[in-house]
């Protein structure tokens, strides 16, 4: 009868099979080389900036190309214009996914999610057009300046690009909090309303912090509507909450200038530190953002 | 009781809400369609732009688009595909595969705009591609490929775990079981998560901006080389003459049928992921 | 007559929890030997460790040996994909492909054999299950479609057709109604004759009235 042990076959490729998971190994490779592959690049890229002004990249605030590169105009402005995305966005987000969630049948929920899910597809573009067709010249107009694309503007814009993946995300969370604590609550007596702020947010608070910390991530990253709105001025308005007056935020910055110094020299290489910055802060805030919506079912 | 009316009033004010919320997308879509509508004159889709984009039509910008996006697909595809399988079949660290999944979200949450200029770098520069489509869909395979990756990895993820105690008892290598069990059950699974990176890379403009793009002088890429005008980057600059009505309108033109592409492959995309569902409830 | 299956003193454990314990046993050429014994004994365990089904369970620990025809199928260079072939497993609950019956009969052996050898193949696998005049005239029909005892049949059928030695069945008829099982039953005694076959079941009937030999389980305390 003849054997099981395989007696001739090289030890390493066994069989085909063994050929193919090497293929597919290396697909992954490729993967995970596109992962990290970026962040070293922008490092490598950033490294002459750095090594000529050091800490002062980010405190200086003057930026003049062949001069000096200083990057706190363009933190500044991401900062605020991101901290007003949020301040509008947090509470429409968690009025409407508490209603979504707690009150409504499975098939207006489900057409709510599908609705969100196409307003996070709209090209960004798209956004910035009806910005500067329509946003700008409303802030324009409502609070008499003389250019309507201030930090607000871009606020604003950013708070309707990342209402849709903030609601859609908190609604998730709070629907998955396990229908018994809601049937405990009501069977206590409790109304919808009450049992979804006593019993359902309280629960699904990790989630929510998360989509929060999402959502923030991406107003962040968002670079064309952006830039065709916030006025692309680099400085720190004065006094520095005027947040009518026009600025600059890092993708911004970077969406103006990139195409004319690509390749080498200070400035590419201050683009890339500014880069960079934007991209450590987006991971560092996604990655707890993530860590958040893992957490979900806290018992 | 006060407090019943006051919680049925906060109810009624949070329907409206989502009310609001919820016509938000009608809002956008109206106001795209209304503004756009008037530039679509009979030969838009099939004209080439005259006067700096002013006026004539938009066919080698959406042509473009297509060249790019499809590009993209067809080079993520492979990657996205075979980094999931690898994942899911011959990785048996759970370890090794949260730090694949976590890989696969940093690529996600990356701004755009950094995928444009790191992109270009390598590929452009480094790898002499220039500013040319070719770079451009080198990017926005990168960029796509968690969204690829997710969907081809619910897909095998909702296979009941039996197909492949099955497969491995009946002697089955894991190749086979891929060629046999895996790719066939999951085709719609990939197909879904083909058409949601399509529609993706449409919309994209941050990370092709300079490294694939042009505004005017190429019509047809005559070579791998040749940069292409797009519909994104078209309406960019368009927009920023918001001064010039003419510019504007041809903008909103090109943006509906920029926001039409990315619905319609949005739909597509829904209309398999249904048929996955169908499928695994068998 | 040497054994066909040898296990000794073999010892299984998941991470830190023990599962088998010690166990010795020989298995006979073309005999059907039961496997009986509380839920939770390890039965499914050892059924699974005589084809290397649980390589891939995170913690699995196996020592000891397990000897088919007189060689340790847990040796490093052992072709494990050949193993399965000539060891074959039926499930307590048959997994069939949403595919024609034609197709899921086939399943294993696809390539291997020439498109004109398949109806044959495919016929002479149905007759041994005793399915053959139930869907001779529905071959191309969705499997899924078939009863649940028609079903493990089938299963069987597509095992049978990668021409397993040895057939481990892990509770093959409890999910089956009572006439399905007593089908199953007779067609255990039937294909005894070519084939050597274990089988884990938790009716004691069954095992009395089917096999040669009993194996029973305990649990570790």
């Amino acid at each position: 009868m003849a054997t099981f042990l395989s007696n001739n076959k090289p030890l390493l490729v066994k069989n085909k099979s063994q050929g193919m998971m090497w293929v597919f190994a290396a697909l992954n490779f490729i993967f995970l080389c596109c992962a990290g592959g970026l962040f070293f690049f922008l490092i490598f890229e950033s490294y002459p900036i750095f090594k000529l002004e050091g800490f002062d990249f980010w405190l200086g605030q003057d930026w003049w190309v062949g001069e000096t590169y200083g990057a706190l105009p363009m933190l500044y402005g991401s900062t605020l214009v991101t901290a007003l995305a949020c301040l509008l966005v947090i509470p429409l987000a968690l009025a409407v996914a508490i209603f979504t969630s707690e009150f409504l049948s499975s098939t207006p929920r489900r057409f709510v999610k599908s609705v969100l899910e196409l307003l996070a597809g709209v090209p960004g573009i798209v956004y910035g057009l009806l910005g500067v067709s329509f946003l700008s010249l409303w802030i324009k107009d409502i609070f008499g300046l003389l250019d309507g694309n201030t930090l607000a503007t871009a606020g604003c814009l950013l708070a309707i690009m990342i209402l849709p993946t903030v609601l859609t995300l908190s609604e998730d969370a709070m629907h998955a909090v396990p229908a018994e604590y809601r049937d405990n609550a009501l069977g206590l007596g409790l109304s919808k309303w009450q049992t979804a702020i006593a019993v359902v947010l309280p629960q699904a608070l990790p989630g929510i912090v998360g989509a929060v910390l999402l959502g923030i991530g991406r107003a962040m990253g968002e670079t064309i509507a952006v830039m065709l709105v916030v006025g692309s001025l680099d400085r720190i308005p004065d006094p520095w909450f005027n947040i009518f007056s026009s600025a600059q935020t890092i993708p911004s910055k970077l969406g103006r200038e990139a195409a004319e110094s690509i390749g080498e020299g200070a400035h590419w290489s201050a683009l890339m530190a500014l880069g960079l910055t934007l991209f450590l802060m987006v991971f560092l805030i996604t990655f707890v953002g993530n860590h958040f919506l893992k957490r979900r079912r806290v018992s | 009781m006060k407090s019943a009316t006051f919680e049925k009033g906060i109810v009624v004010l949070l329907s409206i809400l989502t009310l609001l919320v919820s016509s938000l997308l009608l809002v956008i879509l109206a106001t795209v369609f209304i503004k756009g509508l008037p530039a679509l004159h009979s030969g838009f889709l099939t004209e080439a732009s005259e006067d700096f984009g002013r006026a004539g039509g938009i066919f080698y910008q959406l042509l473009g688009t297509l060249i790019l996006m499809t590009g993209a697909v067809v080079i993520s595809l492979p990657v996205a595909l075979g980094s999931v399988i690898y994942q899911t079949q011959y990785v048996e660290s759970a370890k090794v595969k949260e730090m694949c999944r976590q890989a696969s979200q940093v690529l996600n949450a990356t701004p755009t705009i950094l995928f444009g200029l790191v992109g270009y770098l390598f590929f452009g520069v480094y790898l002499e591609t220039g500013v040319s489509w070719v770079t451009g869909s080198l990017i926005l395979a990168v960029m796509i490929l968690p969204t690829l990756q997710v969907s081809i990895r619910e897909a095998i993820e909702s296979l009941p775990e039996q197909y492949k105690d099955t497969g491995m008892a009946l002697g089955l290598s894991p190749w086979s079981q891929i060629k046999a069990i895996i790719i066939p059950q999951c085709y719609y699974g990939i197909v879904t998560g083909v058409f949601l990176g399509l529609a993706r890379a449409a919309g994209e403009t941050a990370a092709i901006m300079f490294a694939a793009t042009t505004f005017s002088g190429i019509r047809l890429p005559e070579s791998f080389a040749d940069p292409v005008p797009t519909l994104q980057t078209h309406m960019l600059v368009l927009t920023q003459e918001a001064a010039n009505p003419e510019a504007l309108a041809q903008a909103w033109g090109a943006g509906l049928v920029l926001l039409s592409l990315v619905f319609f492959l949005t739909l597509m995309a829904w209309i398999l992921r249904s048929r996955l569902k169908m499928e695994a409830e068998l | 007559m040497s054994p066909v299956i040898q296990v000794k003193n073999l010892s299984v454990t998941y991470g830190m929890i023990k599962v088998i314990d010690d166990f010795s046993c020989e298995v006979k050429e073309n005999s059907v030997t039961a496997i009986i014994g509380p839920s939770g004994c390890g039965k499914s365990t050892l059924l699974r460790s005589l084809c290397r089904m649980n390589d891939r369970i995170e913690g699995f620990h196996l020592t000891g040996q397990v000897l088919v025809k007189g060689e340790n199928i847990y040796h490093p260079n052992v072709d494990v994909y050949d193993l399965r072939r000539r060891v074959g497993m039926i499930f307590q609950k048959p997994c069939i492909f949403p595919k024609s019956i034609f197709d899921n009969v086939l399943f294993g052996i696809r390539h291997q054999v020439s498109k004109k050898d398949r109806q044959t193949l495919v016929e002479h696998m149905l007759r041994e299950v005793n399915l053959w005049e139930e869907v001779k005239d529905r071959l191309q029909n969705l499997a899924t479609t078939l009863s649940m005892g028609q079903q493990q049949r089938l299963a069987i059928a597509r095992t049978l057709a990668v021409k397993p030695e040895i057939l481990l069945m892990d509770e093959p008829t409890s999910s089956l109604d009572p006439e399905s099982t007593a089908a199953i039953e007779s067609l255990i005694q039937s294909l005894k004759s070519r084939h050597t076959i274990l089988l884990v079941t938790h009716l004691h009937e069954q095992a009395e009235k089917v096999s040669d030999n009993l194996i029973f389980c305990n649990i570790i305390k």
